[in-house]
């Protein structure tokens, strides 16, 4: 999603603190959901993110088992999108009424495994065992998609009753 | 799902159903959930607990008015994706919403399951449950295959539970069938931190009548009805487990002397056995023994490992819990009906033991110790003033059934659970008068030595 070609919204793209956009580039978990055409809902985990020029999010997540997400997005279906440190418990969501499917680029795959060398670290230390970490590292290899979004609103989500204000 | 107009929709040719799917909900992976509002924006986050209700739903922590839990209630769909956390596959449940359950037994059941996981998140004081949103499952789909094989479990349940209840069917008195079924799951399904209580209904409280495992055996030790795993699985009759150790369920010194503070008495105040359960226990289970619906016991396990128990032990022991319910009612009906008693004048010995009790809580101490108290405590009062004041020392179950001395509530079957309890505390404190089965439903005192009764 080029600067160029950034659509002309309803309610202008949220501008995402540089902080922010370096805590969802750092190695964290990251869960999303679609809204697909039936209406529902349907829940996806990703493997990493990346904000590019003018604030839009790329978020690159395995082909194989996200056949609903895929479809959703595919239907430009409403997002939200939630990353979470699991030592912090640190949490933000970024939300949109729209996303759509993106090519892979070059700087998607640096990105990704830079990011889950990260967050396999993350597993580790926070005691997965071998099996599920190294099940985890073989998304590298695995074919991934690339869907992106410009986030409209993003909220702080970190665990207790603070959870839910709007940044 | 019988009743549904369409079955649901389990993917390409798998049957999927939730019973398979247990593992995905023992908390060790965090599912994700993603909800919708009205104006259908999307909310995604983590869920700390899916709870399995029964083959067709599950339910759904909901510890925080948020906006998942507006989204909830407003649209009154969910979808979750779940992992398995010994195979890695990962499965998508689409769910409707059906109701909040904010007290009872599911929702206790996952309180204490929920304690354990905050304490193990760190999350410990953060997470509270506020009720149990149960949800219909009305499609479960694979998304991706098992990528680790299945471990082989240490302990092949079925077979292991057979040999369990093959052992417990050969108990011939109640206090055989409570050692026999300790020992039992102690040696085919390797869980060697055990107790049995029993329901004291005039307290609300339970008493340990056999104990496996430990280096005291804390036979007579007491748990409140509503105290811990114990009380809280007598109390809502439900199983509660809990897979890493949280102090709001902790029993120890402290957790003790807070209820005893909080009720206004000294710790002194209060006489009984030591709770002989691990210093640092990781998982814990306690399951209600149930007849007729009725409490008639508690089977308690507990292990310094986390995660010990998880649904298939859960299963395992139910199932022993319920044997253990059925034969006990057995052993207690089996009452011989000839009633002669032996009545002659108390030999005199060269020793006196002074036995004093207390009418408040029918305590009875020997010599200035502790001995038992509650209904076991009535029930050995009546029994040495009627040895010593008419010299009576044989007694049928059937005649202390009918004491009203003895406040047994009307649908008190469990007359020779109390009974095992009182003479085990009579062998554990070795005092020189014990208790000793002439035959079924009948026990003969020995006393060996003159008894001096005091009240109070």
């Amino acid at each position: 999603m080029g600067h160029e070609k950034r659509p002309t919204a309803a309610r202008d793209a949220f501008h995402l603190p540089d902080e922010i956009a370096g805590f969802i580039e750092s190695g964290v978990s990251i869960i999303l959901a679609v809204v697909g055409p039936d209406g529902r809902a349907k829940a996806g985990r990703a493997l990493a993110a990346r904000v590019v020029a003018g604030g839009a999010i790329r978020v690159i997540y395995p082909a194989e088992g996200n056949g609903a997400i895929t479809a959703a997005v595919a239907a430009g279906g409403p997002i939200a999108v939630t990353f979470s440190a699991p030592m912090s418990h640190r949490t933000i969501q970024l939300k949109a009424m729209s996303s759509r499917a993106e090519a892979f680029e070059p700087e998607d795959r640096t990105g990704l495994d830079r990011q889950i060398d990260a967050f396999a670290a993350v597993l580790r230390a926070i005691g997965y065992g071998p099996a599920f970490v190294q099940s985890f590292c073989d998304n590298r290899s695995q074919s991934v998609f690339v869907l992106g979004f410009r986030p409209e609103t993003a909220f702080e989500q970190t665990p207790g009753p603070g959870a839910g204000r709007e940044l | 799902m019988s009743g549904d107009p369409k079955p649901p929709d389990h993917g390409a040719g798998a049957v999927l159903t939730l019973d398979a799917l247990r593992d995905c909900f023992e908390g060790a992976v965090p599912a994700v959930l993603a909800t919708v509002d009205p104006a259908g924006v999307p909310n995604v986050s983590y869920i700390s607990q899916i709870h399995y209700v029964d083959p067709d739903r599950v339910a759904l922590s909901y510890q925080f008015f948020n906006k998942t839990r507006r989204n909830i209630l407003s649209t009154r769909t969910a979808s979750v994706e779940v992992v398995d956390p010994l195979t890695t596959a990962f499965y998508q449940l689409d769910l409707d919403f059906e109701t909040t359950q904010s007290e009872g037994p599911l929702f206790e059941s996952m309180k204490a399951r929920l304690a354990g996981i905050a304490s193990h998140a760190g999350m410990a004081g953060v997470f509270r449950l506020m009720g149990a949103d149960i949800f219909r499952v009305r499609a479960i789909r694979q998304v991706l295959p098992p990528k680790v094989p299945r471990p082989v479990p240490p302990v092949a349940a079925l077979p292991a539970l057979r040999r369990v209840l093959g052992e417990m069917a050969r108990a011939v008195t109640l206090g055989d069938l409570y050692d026999r079924t300790l020992d039992a799951i102690a040696r085919h399904l390797g869980i060697t931190n055990l107790m049995i209580f029993v329901p004291d209904e005039t307290r609300l409280a339970l008493d340990a009548v056999a104990t496996w495992g430990y280096t005291a055996s804390g036979i007579g030790s007491e748990v409140r009805l509503g105290d811990g795993v114990i009380g809280v699985a007598a109390r809502e009759k439900v199983a509660i487990r809990i897979d890493h150790m949280s102090s709001d369920y902790l029993y120890g010194t402290a957790v003790r002397n807070g209820l005893l503070a909080d009720a206004g008495r000294d710790r002194a105040d209060e006489p009984g056995v030591a709770f002989p359960g691990l210093a640092r226990p990781e998982s814990q289970i306690a399951l209600p023994v149930l007849w007729q619906n009725r409490l008639v016991g508690v089977l308690f396990a507990e292990s310094p490992a986390p995660l010990r128990f998880m649904h298939e032990e859960e299963d395992t022991l139910a199932c022993v819990a319920a044997a253990l319910a059925a034969h006990a009612a057995v052993l207690e009906a089996e009452e011989d009906a000839e009633a002669s008693f032996d009545q002659r004048p108390a030999t005199r010995f060269d020793t006196t033991l002074t036995l004093r009790h207390f009418a408040a809580d029918d305590s009875i101490f020997a010599g200035g110790d502790y001995v038992v108290k509650g209904v076991a405590g009535a029930i050995f009062w009546k029994l040495v003033r009627a040895y010593v004041t008419a010299g009576t020392s044989e007694f049928s179950n059937r005649e202390l059934r009918l004491a009203p001395e003895l406040r047994l509530p009307s649908h008190a079957e469990n007359l020779e659970a109390r009974l095992v309890l009182l003479e085990r505390r009579l062998q554990e404190k070795a005092l020189p008068i014990q208790m000793e089965k002439i035959g079924r439903g009948r026990f003969r005192l020995v006393v060996r030595a003159n008894l001096a009764l005091q009240e109070g």
